[in-house]
């Protein structure tokens, strides 16, 4: 069985378009045993001369990567041949030679594969190729090694792998990249494969090079950077938050597994927690302990295709746990409690912790109080491991967990316990050999009520706690133990939140009983608002026109009263970028929507920008609609930039600002003194954030 | 891939299977984890253990630590069925057969065993235990039982059978281990015959018991 070959290109010219009309030829003829999917963007006009039905046309600014990644996010084949570039398989191409069965039970087998370029002969033109044989050409071997002409794969295994990187940074770097995210995953290559010798592969990008690929022919200290970059990048999954592959065709990559009993009333909330996260590919399995309350009913009432809800007989949480495991589809599973809230951040943090080390992931907490909302930040050392249990007996906390599901399914939840089981399973997870790492995040806030199972089971928790801890432990030497305590003594804190802002930073994650919400929406508000259908929650827009090119550089909204339903279909809608604030119920300075927020924002966005252009600039603000435009052509010599803010608020208000950027407080004067400032009602000055404002003529004006 | 073993203070031995790739150090399976600090560790014993758990991640190579003889890496490269299966390591010159003792790989962890005969080599009965559930060592002059995560670490039965007592058979005192009677057929004649000889470069042998009539 032959692989089937992917592999894309950017075109901006009819050449290219000839030049892969040319291409294609020649796999037709060398490779013909091979299955072929190109992709190709760029204008209608220059990809629509590309003829052929395994061409896939993209729009222009597809990059390469997110053709790959679509392409082969609905390839039926298993077996893949991605190339970088203009390659083209000849003899000596991998055959159906596999590796033992069972060496990589779940993902597949993989190998990176070398190519040589080819050297046009003199005689010949690029054209000739097409015509010659490429077999008979002349070779070098100057392809950067770090990057793999192509590498062969199963789906399976590129897409767990979340394809290509699309961020247009790397494009420079994919192969490289994914061939050593492939390597991090821990599965060796399969070595029978990459064996050098007669060429497998040869790339034709030396010849063509408006297709070549950016790995070949780049300077040795490039090749060195780029290997720096992406070592630099030790991270296994990539577009965790926006992918252009479509939704129904991305594999889950996590389970969410929620155990519960009779937590009717706080389950919705740990629901929404889920589907509001950045990280949309997951499953959300619900194990319901066999409750007495409006369980079922609440779950039932969320349309939601990604959940599952089993009920059984009341057995206990370890059973229930385990049956999440059992039921989950998802490679990883994040752990969470049906009475708690993820922070929408929490499955891609523990996702990007993960490294060619470490196989799981923690982070840190915060208590909530359910009737006053006070907040308590509970952070966890780093490097959980014997060492630590040895010193303090910490296990990381049970809805920060992500692991492998397989790993649950093997070690199990230990059902004869009642309480304490995380922390069981979690040292037992050590001696199994697991590996963990802590994220430095926070990762979820936890609800503190009358009947949480560590106040009701307290007792027995602790002597369940005492028996895990001895496992790990019993057989060191006083010595040995006396050693692992001090390591773990000696393991460090992550850098914690500021206690002083935890509900600043943190609140508008709180339920919506302890908290009022406003979001805030960047650029394109009014389609943003169309596509949320959030009209009614629409409280105020501020745009920002750049007077001296005449174009608009930044548009807000501010949306209020968002609960977390709308949070949910924020998220849902595909739009990301929208932060949310949080204000107590009862501060009533906050209830009504405030405008000036949204100018404070953007000011303090334009004074850095003006002192990056002049380490002592300031921003005047004058209030009032802009001067002329031959002020400004006068004007243009003395400042450094120059901004309308125009911000309409419901219901009826509008504010006016102009801004200018100059070099220095005193610039900022002569500026306002030869405009006339005595035509403007306000004017302020404003400096980047951390610096003193001066007081300047408080008679006349005001200072910010 | 890089093998490496150590003890860790709170009392197991621990051998490690690891690849650098680009100066990042990355896990290419769990760690072998057992209970006790088990001496008389060798690098041919340590490379047969591996090569039971985790051949398939080995990728052409093993760089070891600890020296390795000659034989051994022939051997592993048979194993392998890899001709140009590469070891790294200082060359050893093997070892001396150990005590005669055999080890009987048993499930069942009796401590009362039968009085054994002293014209006949001593027999130990070995029993493992997952040390997810489990820790510590016993021993008693005809019974050890021992825990590891050999079974949570590979798929293959022998691997999860074998590599610990290939790598307590020093300490032990052991030239012979036997399997249970049915090992070859279960899991397959001709990898009991590869794990056969490669026990046998390390001067061990492997038998497997007789089928004692009911």
């Amino acid at each position: 069985m032959t692989p089937t070959l992917i592999t894309a290109f950017e075109i901006h010219s009819a050449e290219s378009a000839h030049r892969i009309e040319g291409y294609i030829g020649l796999l037709q003829r060398h490779a013909p045993e091979h299955t072929f999917a190109l992709g190709v963007s760029g204008d209608p006009d220059v990809v629509g001369l590309v003829s052929g039905s395994t061409v896939r046309r993209f729009p222009a600014g597809t990059s390469r990567a997110q053709m790959m990644n679509i392409i082969i996010s609905e390839c039926e084949a298993q077996d893949l041949l991605l190339c970088d570039g203009p390659v083209l398989p000849i003899a000596d191409s991998p055959g159906d030679e596999s590796p033992a069965a069972g060496a990589v039970p779940d993902l597949g087998h993989w190998a990176p594969l070398s190519a040589r370029e080819i050297l046009l002969p003199p005689e010949l033109t690029p054209e000739d190729l097409e015509d010659a044989d490429p077999s008979r050409l002349v070779f070098t071997q100057s392809r950067d090694e770090d990057s793999p002409a192509a590498i062969r794969l199963t789906r399976d295994r590129v897409m767990h792998i979340r394809g290509f990187d699309e961020r247009r940074a790397l494009s420079d770097i994919l192969f490289a990249d994914l061939f050593h995210r492939l390597w991090r995953l821990g599965d060796a290559p399969v070595r029978r494969w990459t064996s050098s010798g007669s060429p497998l592969m040869i790339d034709i990008g030396a010849v063509w090079a408006d297709l070549a690929s950016p790995a070949i022919g780049a300077p040795i200290a490039v090749r060195r950077k780029r290997t720096e970059r992406v070592a630099a990048e030790s991270t296994l999954y990539r577009n965790l938050v926006q992918w252009s592959v479509l939704p129904e065709h991305r594999p889950v990559l996590v389970s969410v597994a929620i155990a519960t009993r009779n937590r009717g009333p706080y389950l919705l909330d740990s629901i929404r927690s889920v589907q509001a996260q950045d990280f949309q590919e997951f499953q959300l399995v619900i194990v319901d302990d066999g409750s007495e309350d409006n369980t079922e009913s609440v779950v039932r009432s969320v349309d939601d295709p990604r959940i599952l809800y089993i009920k059984t007989e009341p057995r206990g949480i370890s059973h229930a746990r385990n049956v999440a495991a059992d039921a989950s589809t998802g490679y990883f599973t994040a752990v969470h409690d049906d009475d708690d809230m993820m922070l929408t951040w929490r499955i891609t943090a523990c996702l990007n912790a993960l490294d060619g080390e470490h196989r799981a992931a923690y982070g840190s907490w915060i208590n909530f109080d359910n009737e006053t909302a006070e907040m308590a930040l509970h952070i966890t050392k780093r490097g959980f491991g014997r060492d630590l249990i040895a010193y303090s007996n910490q296990t990381p906390g049970h809805s920060t967990w992500l692991l492998p599901t397989r790993c649950i399914r093997t070690l199990r939840y230990d059902e004869s316990y009642s309480s304490s089981v995380d922390h069981n399973l979690a040292v037992r997870t050590l001696l199994a050999g697991l590996t963990w790492k802590h994220t430095e995040r926070v990762l979820f806030l936890r609800r503190i009520h009358a009947t949480q199972v560590s106040i009701t089971d307290s007792r027995r928790q602790l002597g369940a706690a005492q028996l895990t801890n001895l496992a790990s432990s019993f057989a060191s030497s006083h010595n040995g133990r006396k050693q692992a305590t001090s390591a773990g003594k000696a393991l460090g804190f992550p850098s914690p939140a500021d206690r002083s802002r935890l509900f600043e930073d943190f609140g508008a994650f709180l339920p919506d009983h302890l908290v009022r919400r406003t979001a805030k929406i960047r650029g394109l508000v009014g389609k943003k608002v169309l596509a949320i259908e959030a009209h009614e929650e629409l409280t105020a827009v501020l745009t920002d026109m750049d007077l001296l090119t005449g174009r608009s550089t930044a548009e807000l909204g501010e949306l209020s009263d968002i609960t977390w339903a709308d949070m949910v279909r924020i998220r849902r809608s595909g739009l990301i970028g929208i932060t949310f604030d949080a204000s107590h119920p009862s501060d009533v300075t906050h209830q009504v929507p405030s405008s000036a927020d949204l100018i404070e924002n953007r000011l303090n966005v334009l004074a850095h920008e003006v002192s990056g252009k002049e380490s002592a600039g300031v921003l005047l603000v004058v209030d009032g609609e802009p001067s002329s435009s031959a002020f400004l052509d006068e004007a243009k010599e003395r400042i450094l930039l120059c901004h309308h803010l125009s911000q309409n608020t419901e219901p009826d208000h509008r504010v006016s600002k102009v801004v200018y950027g100059l070099a220095s407080t005193a610039a900022a004067m002569r500026l306002l003194s030869w405009s006339g400032k005595g035509k403007y009602a306000r004017w302020s000055i404003v400096q980047p954030a951390g610096q003193p404002m001066e007081a300047i003529m408080p008679a006349e004006g005001s200072t910010r | 891939m890089n093998l490496e073993s150590n003890y860790i203070s709170t009392g197991e031995t621990v051998v490690e299977f690891s690849e650098t790739h680009h100066g990042q150090r990355i896990q290419v399976a769990p760690s072998l984890i057992f209970s006790g600090h088990v001496h008389q560790l060798t690098g041919d014993r340590i490379a047969v253990a591996a090569a039971l758990l985790v051949a398939s991640k080995m990728n052409g190579s093993l760089k070891m630590t600890r020296p390795v003889s000659l034989g051994m890496a022939q051997e592993l490269a048979a194993f392998q069925n890899d001709p140009g299966f590469s070891v790294d390591a200082e060359a050893s010159l093997g070892h001396a057969r150990a005590g005669g003792n055999t080890l009987v790989i048993t499930d069942e962890p009796a401590l009362q065993r039968p009085v054994q005969s002293n014209r006949e080599g001593r027999r130990l009965w070995f029993t493992q235990l997952r040390l997810d559930r489990s820790v510590g060592r016993l021993f008693t002059f005809d019974s050890v039982v021992a825990c590891s995560n050999a079974e949570l670490i590979t798929e293959t039965r022998l691997g999860s059978l074998l590599a610990l007592p290939v790598l307590m058979a020093n300490e032990l005192g052991v030239s012979t281990i036997e399997v249970p009677s049915g090992t070859s057929e279960h899991v397959g004649v001709d990898r009991f015959r590869r794990a056969v000889r490669l026990l046998a470069a390390s001067q061990l042998q492997l038998t497997e018991g007789q089928v004692t009539a009911a």
